[in-house]
């Protein structure tokens, strides 16, 4: 189920809204929990119910072998470590086959110049994120930081489905106190107010913002040969919106229908697009993303504390490894690479204690992820490479499409000069009712032209 | 409320999602007529395109009106009106070309008529007396339905229509009043929120009829059997109608025929029931078919998106009809 569809907000969103503070004013607390878990597997198997077995599997064996590791005194045979390494690997095995097997056997086959036939498996939705929210939880079994929850308050915690299917990636310590806190347990006004709120700020970001860029980002990636001067900056840069304002608008649309509930998600974009270098950028774009790779990742490698030389190593392979987990492609893996060297000569160019003007530095930084997201972006290297040539000017120059122009302007200037959503969102006040409303109206009327149209679309994180 | 709907109206005008402003008014003669000294953009997923229209009505001419040549008329639906058509190259222009500028034509096309509302048109609209020849396209299978009102689906614009008992004999039946609805959908057919209505309406009337797809199916063929020779009637009662007036008037009328049948399945059978009625009433008339059959193993015919004929296919049909039927004036 999308969050901009109408199923979604005129039936699941209120429908599970209603009955769960319902059976919570009844004090079926465990019932009402329950329904969550219910209605988050509802919501998640309305795309394809065959996915319903692996999240459920997935769910069932993270919470036996979290559980196993957690116990102060273990009296299984194996010790703890080796448990836990059986755990990750089982967990990025399942990952690995129905994400990377045919990348693997296409590469395989290339190399070595056979046929082996490629699996072509339907990939489960979420399954990255619930794998990487999972091994988190094991890791932190791991090293004592979690409790004995129960299993109801585990499976809230991987299905909950405003963060269920593209984060933000939660983490326990943040979700499981707010699932058994009973003030949560009571529907709260202001909550209500501050998740319709954000939830149709991040509707309006999406279908209206996103929707509208989308047009031109397919246009120039997939539907034009030959990208002059002009096209190619203003496709790549429609992207660059398209990606920003569809996936903060996803998020802020989870945050909004957990805040419902009054769960508090944590933010994962803090005007991404402001940052000022690249390290910069990686605090403020998909936060949630890259504190699990920091710390899941990037610091069990080592971190800074092996010298210059291993610190930028392993910045390299930490966003290999993040470029990977967008999704099986060499330009996913390069888009990584350029990231991780960027962070690497970051971190030298820090080191070296050398400074730039401010605006230099946000046009540097701007600029690199631009042109880091046409490889994220391209289908094939050759898209890649189309788009790139015209920026730089190889295909000529032609008129430019000013309406386009206007938007990519007016774009900037809400990116730079704009309070984020999360900003508004702290500095609520009362008379922001009328903005809910007025977006909220213009956004639908926005969804059913889309809709009418046959243009419906799809968040561009499910893919990842 | 209101203040969302206003900006949605301008986001509409100024986004990749605008449909365009309505390009028809009520008419009272023929239902909807193109609005006067007008220009707007039609927009589908396959052209944006910038059409204009002149103090009467009719689609521009790139080329300026000269009084002390004769005019030749275009009469036709949406694929003669061409608004998706660059204006230079749409079939009346280039006609205008291929004649060496020794006529005016003029393209009196409207999207959704058929040849009953098509020979009004030429009665209220055209300025005959200056007229040296009239062409008339027939499509077929889209003009044999149109000739029917109760395919006019009640959302759509009034027309007016000619009811035959035989050629002779007929009835016209003009639009309905200019009421409230039509004063309604005049002063919306400003706004883009028109065609966005008007698409929000069709796709629930689809999504509805869709839940009872078989029934409408078999009702729908019913239907069709039983006015089969009901819509024969009416199509020739039109052309001959014409016929009648432009032999009056000394002006010369010819037919182009298109059948989307014979061009996609090879059925020929409509096309020659239609030539025999024109060849048996003496009209000159040609069949775009086999032409447009050679056509298109060299180029694209038509716009993806609605079938529409492109600009290029315009100006090959000009040629075409220059050599098998326009030669000779």
């Amino acid at each position: 189920m999308l969050f901009n569809s109408y199923e979604f907000i005129f039936a699941f969103l209120p429908i599970t809204f209603i009955i769960y503070f319902y059976l919570n004013s009844k004090r079926l607390i465990i019932g009402a929990k329950g329904f969550l878990v219910f209605a988050s597997l509802f919501f998640y198997s309305w795309w394809n119910i065959v996915y319903l077995p692996i999240i459920l599997s997935s769910i069932l064996f993270n919470y036996v072998i979290g559980n196993t590791l957690a116990k102060k005194e273990n009296k299984s045979s194996f010790n703890k470590k080796s448990i836990l390494i059986f755990g990750i690997v089982s967990n990025l095995s399942l990952l690995g086959y129905f994400k990377y097997a045919d990348f693997f056997i296409e590469n395989f086959n290339l190399i070595s110049s056979s046929n082996i036939e490629p699996l072509k498996l339907l990939l489960p939705l979420a399954i990255s994120f619930f794998t990487f929210q999972q091994i988190a939880y094991l890791v932190d079994s791991y090293k004592n930081e979690t409790k004995e929850y129960d299993f109801l308050n585990y499976a809230l915690f991987v299905t909950f489905f405003p963060q269920l299917i593209a984060g933000p990636i939660v983490h326990h310590k943040v979700m499981m106190p707010q699932f058994v806190n009973k003030y949560n347990l009571v529907k709260k006004y202001k909550n209500i107010a501050l998740g319709l709120f954000i939830f149709s700020i991040g509707l309006f970001k999406k279908v209206v913002i996103a929707d509208t860029f989308a047009v031109w980002a397919t246009a120039g990636f997939d539907n034009v040969e030959v990208l002059t001067l002009f096209d190619a900056w203003a496709t790549s840069l429609s992207y660059t919106f398209q990606l920003y304002f569809d996936f903060s608008g996803y998020t802020d649309m989870a945050i909004g229908a957990a805040l419902l509930f009054n769960i508090n998600l944590p933010i994962n974009f803090n005007s991404p697009y402001k940052a000022t270098n690249i390290q910069d950028f990686w605090r403020r774009w998909h936060i949630t993303l890259s504190r699990f790779l920091k710390d899941y990742i990037y610091i069990p490698l080592g971190g800074n504390r092996l010298g210059s030389f291993r610190t930028y190593t392993n910045l390299v392979a930490t966003f290999l490894i993040g470029g990977l987990w967008h999704g099986a492609g060499w330009t996913f893996i390069f888009w990584g690479l350029l990231h991780g060297i960027a962070l690497a000569i970051n971190r030298a160019w820090q080191n070296l204690g050398f400074r730039l003007p401010k605006i230099l530095a946000w046009f540097i930084t701007f600029n690199f992820v631009n042109i880091s997201w046409i490889f994220f972006r391209a289908k094939h290297w050759d898209d890649a490479i189309n788009v790139l040539k015209g920026m730089f000017g190889f295909n000529g120059i032609d008129s430019i499409e000013w309406m386009q122009l206007n938007y990519i302007a007016l774009a900037f200037i809400f990116v730079l000069l704009f309070k984020n959503s999360t900003k508004w969102l702290e500095e609520y006040k009362k008379y922001y009712v009328h903005i809910t409303f007025g977006l909220f109206v213009f956004t639908i009327l926005q969804l059913n032209n889309m809709m009418v149209s046959r243009n419906n679309s799809e968040f561009l994180y499910f893919n990842f | 409320m209101i203040i969302s709907v206003v900006i949605f109206e301008i986001f509409l005008r100024y986004s990749p999602f605008s449909s365009g402003i309505s390009p028809v008014v009520y008419d009272k003669d023929i239902g909807m007529w193109h609005k006067k000294d007008f220009s707007g953009y039609l927009i589908k997923e396959c052209y944006k395109n910038k059409y204009t229209f002149d103090e009467i009505g009719r689609v521009a001419n790139s080329y300026t009106y000269e009084k002390n040549k004769k005019d030749i008329v275009l009469l036709g639906d949406s694929q003669i009106e061409a608004l998706m058509v660059e204006n230079s190259k749409n079939i009346h222009n280039s006609l205008y070309k291929e004649l060496d500028d020794r006529y005016n034509v003029l393209n009196y096309g409207l999207s959704g008529t058929g040849p009953s509302q098509q020979y009004q048109i030429l009665k209220n609209k055209v300025e005959l007396s200056n007229v040296d020849t009239i062409i008339h396209f027939v499509f077929l299978e889209n003009d044999l339905n149109d000739t029917d009102p109760k395919n006019f689906a009640s959302t759509n614009r009034p027309k007016v229509y000619m009811k035959f008992e035989d050629l002779d004999n007929y009835k016209v039946i003009k639009p309905r009043a200019y009421g409230i609805k039509e004063k309604i959908r005049d002063f919306l057919g400003n706004f883009e929120l028109y065609a966005y209505l008007k698409k929000t309406i069709y796709y629930y009337k689809y999504l509805f009829e869709k839940q009872d797809k078989n029934n409408i199916k078999i009702k729908k063929e019913v239907f069709q059997l039983q006015n089969e020779e009901y819509k024969w009637t009416q199509l020739q009662g039109s052309v001959y109608q014409i016929n009648k007036l432009t032999k009056k008037l000394n002006i010369k009328y010819k037919i182009v025929i298109y059948s989307t049948y014979e061009f996609k399945d090879n059925y020929s059978l409509k096309t020659e029931r239609f030539e025999k009625f024109l060849t048996s009433q003496s009209i000159s008339h040609i069949n775009l078919v086999p032409f447009l059959k050679d056509l298109s193993k060299t180029q694209s015919l038509s716009f993806e998106c609605d079938g529409h004929w492109n600009g290029d296919t315009h100006e090959k049909i000009s040629s075409f009809m220059i050599r098998k039927m326009l030669g000779n004036i």
